[in-house]
């Protein structure tokens, strides 16, 4: 049996929705053309929104833009994430060492997402945002977590129709294997020297709570070759790992939606 | 609200994603629908203009000089203030580079560093100032003060005077992401007779009120990365 929902409310998420969606101010009458209810519906929805901080006049303008309130409830959804604040000290060494951006992702439901990162110093130009949102197979990081999730072998994911053929799934098969081995994941098709972008596996119990990723060439900002690069990337997680063991933190702490499906 | 309505009200936000069930079944989380509240492109914070109404409440609040400075290079460089009336402290000037290692704003920056940092910008400043015949500070006091200053996330200092400038009391501040790098730090000095240290301890309460509020807002956008080799 389906749960009943509150109509009035689900106008009200819906304006939030939008209002988090359009790139510019919106006006009542178009976001209530959006939503397909009354302009007096989006009115008291925008009311709403407006009272909790989820919503402020653009400019003291009749149109409207999200307010502060929406940023600062996701922000709240980062720190739900006690592998963040295990992870940042390691963060940074690896941001300071390699002079690129260096971030921290996990897997919820079916998504791969951006939960920390800090600038690197050769980072000049704008880098991705916090809480960007990948699906599997697009980025390192996706490849990495997938690879360590139980059930979910390369043949799996056949099942999806158009998302990967059979050739794709014996490269998969393949790249899955060196990730056991490896611990991590390069641009797919590079190597070592080449790699644009290099994940690393967390794990906790032989399972993957988080990525890291170094968002760059694999060089030392002191000159150091890739290899050396990997192996001191490889010996900070290690530490990580001793630290997750160390506390004795359960793997819903760490990440609290580990327990959702990874859906495909 | 009744039973039924909090029924409602869950069952609503769980559909949107706002709420999702957590590992035991049995209670709530705050779900993954809430990352649609960010918008897409991360913005471009001017960090100065999010920082100005809460220098002047500082200023409100003591009637003291509040000072906004940053990490630039190896340096330290004030890009705000709020002036106190009549005599008052001279050495914020806006703009005015700083090293790291003077001062009590320059050292809660320094502060906020990570240790490998802090021993590469040391070591660059020991190297250079080593060469000049010059030993600008006790490397183990420092150190002292850094930790200090980590932990409390505020300094308390009084400046010698010289013939330019007064004695003078200064409270400092870090602004933190939610990373705990630094954006910057706020500092509020005043001439020694007026902002005694026993006056900056009574109004300690309300400072850390002021400066707990505007690191809510700065935790919600990533600092600036540090160039600590570019000068």
């Amino acid at each position: 049996m389906e749960s009943p929902t509150n109509s009035s409310a689900s106008n009200v998420f819906s304006a939030l929705e939008i209002l988090n969606k359009v790139p510019n101010p919106i006006g009542v009458t178009e976001l209530g053309q959006s939503i397909g209810i009354p302009v007096s519906s989006a009115h008291r929805a925008l009311a709403t929104l407006e009272q909790s901080g989820f919503a402020v006049r653009y400019q003291s303008s009749s149109k409207w833009i999200p307010g502060p309130a929406g940023k600062q409830l996701a922000h709240s959804f980062f720190s739900r994430f006690h592998i963040r604040q295990l992870c940042v000290p390691y963060l940074r060494q690896l941001a300071y060492f390699t002079g690129e951006t260096v971030s921290l992702s996990v897997r919820v439901t079916d998504q791969i997402v951006r939960i920390a990162y800090v600038s690197g110093t050769k980072d000049v130009v704008s880098h991705r945002p916090l809480g960007e949102r990948r699906m599997f197979p697009d980025g390192t990081a996706s490849r990495v977590l997938y690879a360590f999730i139980e059930g979910m072998s390369p043949q799996s994911y056949s099942k999806r129709p158009g998302l990967i053929d059979q050739t794709e799934i014996m490269l998969l098969e393949q790249e899955y294997a060196a990730i056991h081995t490896y611990k991590f994941a390069l641009t797919p098709g590079s190597t070592l020297d080449t790699s644009e972008e290099t994940s690393f596996a967390v794990l906790l119990n032989d399972r993957a709570i988080a990525a890291i990723t170094i968002e760059g060439r694999l060089r030392g900002d002191d000159g150091s070759d890739p290899k050396t690069v990997i192996n001191q990337t490889l010996s900070l997680i290690k530490n990580i790992e001793a630290d997750a063991h160390a506390e004795g933190v359960t793997k819903s702490q760490f990440n609290p939606y580990d327990h959702l499906p990874a859906s495909l | 609200m009744t039973k039924n309505m909090v029924h409602r009200a869950l069952s609503t936000l769980v559909e949107v994603g706002y709420l999702v069930r957590d590992h035991t079944g049995k209670r709530f989380e705050i779900g993954p629908g809430v990352l649609n509240l960010l918008g897409g492109e991360e913005e471009q914070i001017d960090f100065r203009a999010v920082c100005h109404p809460y220098l002047l409440r500082l200023h409100s609040a003591t009637e003291e000089s509040v000072f906004l400075s940053i990490i630039v290079g190896q340096h330290r460089v004030n890009i705000d203030s709020v002036e106190a009336e009549g005599r008052r402290v001279t050495y914020g000037l806006r703009g005015r580079s700083v090293p790291l290692y003077q001062t009590i704003t320059s050292r809660m920056l320094l502060a906020q560093l990570s240790d490998s940092e802090i021993k590469y910008y040391l070591a660059s400043v020991a190297s250079h100032t080593s060469s000049n015949g010059l030993d600008p500070f006790d490397s183990t006091q420092l150190w002292a003060e850094l930790g200090e200053f980590r932990q409390r996330g505020f300094g308390i200092a009084t400046t010698d005077g010289s013939l330019k400038q007064l004695r003078a009391n200064y409270a400092c501040f870090a602004l933190l992401d939610s990373l705990g790098r630094p954006h910057g730090a706020i500092s509020v000095g005043g001439p020694l007779e007026r902002f005694p240290t026993s006056r900056i301890k009574s109004l300690m309460p309300a400072m850390l009120k002021i400066v707990a509020e505007l690191n809510l807002v700065a935790k919600q956008f990533p600092a600036e990365p540090v160039f600590l080799h570019r000068n």
